[in-house]
């Protein structure tokens, strides 16, 4: 009960920053992703089933937000939170340095899978929004290893 | 061995999920852009978190723009006035003008008319992965807002049109610059018809089905809606022709910058009636 609590907490704080982003700057909501970043840091701490269903809840909120095809972002989070779940329970990847490039490899992936799906298959157009959409990883990467230290240590510090 | 088993249980659920949303897609194909019930039902459930989450960040930047607006608000007054003036002096010509076609009481019923058919809404939200395809409102269906209303912006310019999914209290509106989007336009000047669409990635719109033998239209020239689409009224503007190529095809290739400015889009007004039904 309480995983839930966390991933429906992790799920609200992603959409008021990515509404609160959208409202102050459209450059900066387009270089993070905070749905992508709830997925992954759920997979991370949680495991794989937790990722799983973190990946299909926020992808799926993408897509009813917003025109393109219903299922593609819920299909390429569902993937990132489970492989984000599933590597980090193979590979310690808790040192920071090691969280920020797995943090920003499995972000590379979900956005290589999104746009992979939008452009080959259904030949959706991508706004790349002069370039920052590759730039979304790097964010991602930083803010949510970042974020990661954080939390391990407010809980380390919690424990004690 | 239970590990192995617990292994493939969990790689069991994803390909589930990821069958299931596979199904979502492909459910899509025959149903075009009617949103399927469950895409309408997370819509429907998270856009007044959004209409929250925006309401709750107005209110907090209106404690400091109240502020500043105290500090300006007699310049401010004093230029209301003024457009206030000139306004009613527009008003009154206008009237004047119109008598000449029509009898005071017909006037009168037209511009009650025209005052109900306008609803103003604000945005509230963007698309969440392509900028230019859409944006979401704070008015919906118990508004009185259904599919496929034309919406302008502040300055009377095409926005675009409701579409599905339409909320109790949101509503999405699909944008002139989304590539899915065709709005039935013709020159100002000389009357060249064709299609404008989206572009979708960079902002821009595409004036599309001139013929390359066509000489008429030149760069520069203003494109306004023809009402052909039976979705848009007559003589709303949409843009500005930026540049014409003619290659070895049929149709020549006119880029169209819009009137639409994103970055000023905080308020939009949907024309809940034809206008062009109403003189």
């Amino acid at each position: 009960m309480r995983d839930v609590m966390e991933a429906a907490a992790g799920i609200l704080i992603a959409f008021l920053f990515y509404t609160l982003f959208r409202k102050i700057s459209v450059s900066l909501s387009e270089s993070l992703n905070f749905f992508t970043l709830a997925v992954i840091l759920i997979g991370l701490m949680k495991g794989e089933m937790a990722g799983t269903f973190m990946g299909m809840a926020c992808g799926l909120i993408v897509d009813s937000f917003s025109l393109g095809i219903f299922g593609i972002a819920g299909l390429a989070n569902t993937l990132t939170g489970y492989l984000a779940g599933y590597i980090s329970r193979k590979v310690n990847v808790i040192p920071f340095l090691r969280n920020l490039v797995f943090i920003g490899i499995m972000a590379s992936l979900e956005l290589a899978v999104w746009m992979g799906m939008s452009a080959l298959i259904f030949g959706e157009g991508i706004h790349f929004g002069k370039g920052l959409i590759f730039l979304q990883p790097v964010f991602t990467a930083i803010v949510g290893s970042l974020l990661f230290l954080g939390i391990r240590k407010f809980k380390a510090k919690h424990e004690k | 061995m239970s590990q192995i088993q617990s292994e493939r249980r969990k790689q069991l659920v994803l390909a589930g999920l990821l069958f299931f949303q596979l199904v979502l897609i492909s459910l899509q194909v025959p149903r075009g852009e009617e949103s399927s019930y469950f895409e309408k039902g997370i819509f429907f459930i998270f856009s007044p978190v959004q209409r929250g989450i925006h309401a709750l960040f107005e209110k907090m930047g209106s404690v400091w723009t109240r502020y500043v607006d105290l500090r300006s608000v007699e310049k401010q007054n004093r230029d209301m006035k003024d457009e206030l003036f000139r306004l009613r002096q527009e008003n009154i010509q206008l009237r004047n003008g119109l008598e000449k076609f029509t009898d005071k009481q017909a006037i009168a019923r037209i511009l009650s008319d025209l005052r109900q058919s306008y609803l103003f809404a604000a945005v509230i939200g963007a698309d969440a992965s392509n900028l230019y395809k859409s944006v979401i409102i704070d008015k919906g269906s118990r508004d009185g807002l259904t599919n496929s209303m034309a919406v302008v912006d502040k300055y009377g310019n095409l926005v675009g049109r409701t579409i599905n999914p339409v909320s109790l209290g949101e509503a999405t509106v699909q944008l002139l610059t989304d590539d899915n989007s065709g709005i039935s336009v013709y020159s100002k000047d000389h009357r060249v018809v064709g299609v404008l669409a989206g572009d979708g990635k960079s902002g821009t719109c595409w004036f599309k089905y001139v013929q390359a033998t066509n000489t008429d239209l030149a760069v520069g020239e203003e494109l306004i809606t023809s009402a052909f689409d039976r979705i848009f009224p007559a003589g709303i503007k949409v843009g500005r022709v930026v540049s014409i190529v003619t290659d070895n095809s049929l149709f020549k290739k006119i880029a169209v910058r819009p009137e639409l400015d994103l970055a000023d889009l905080n308020f939009v007004a949907v024309l809940t009636q034809r206008l062009d039904t109403l003189f």
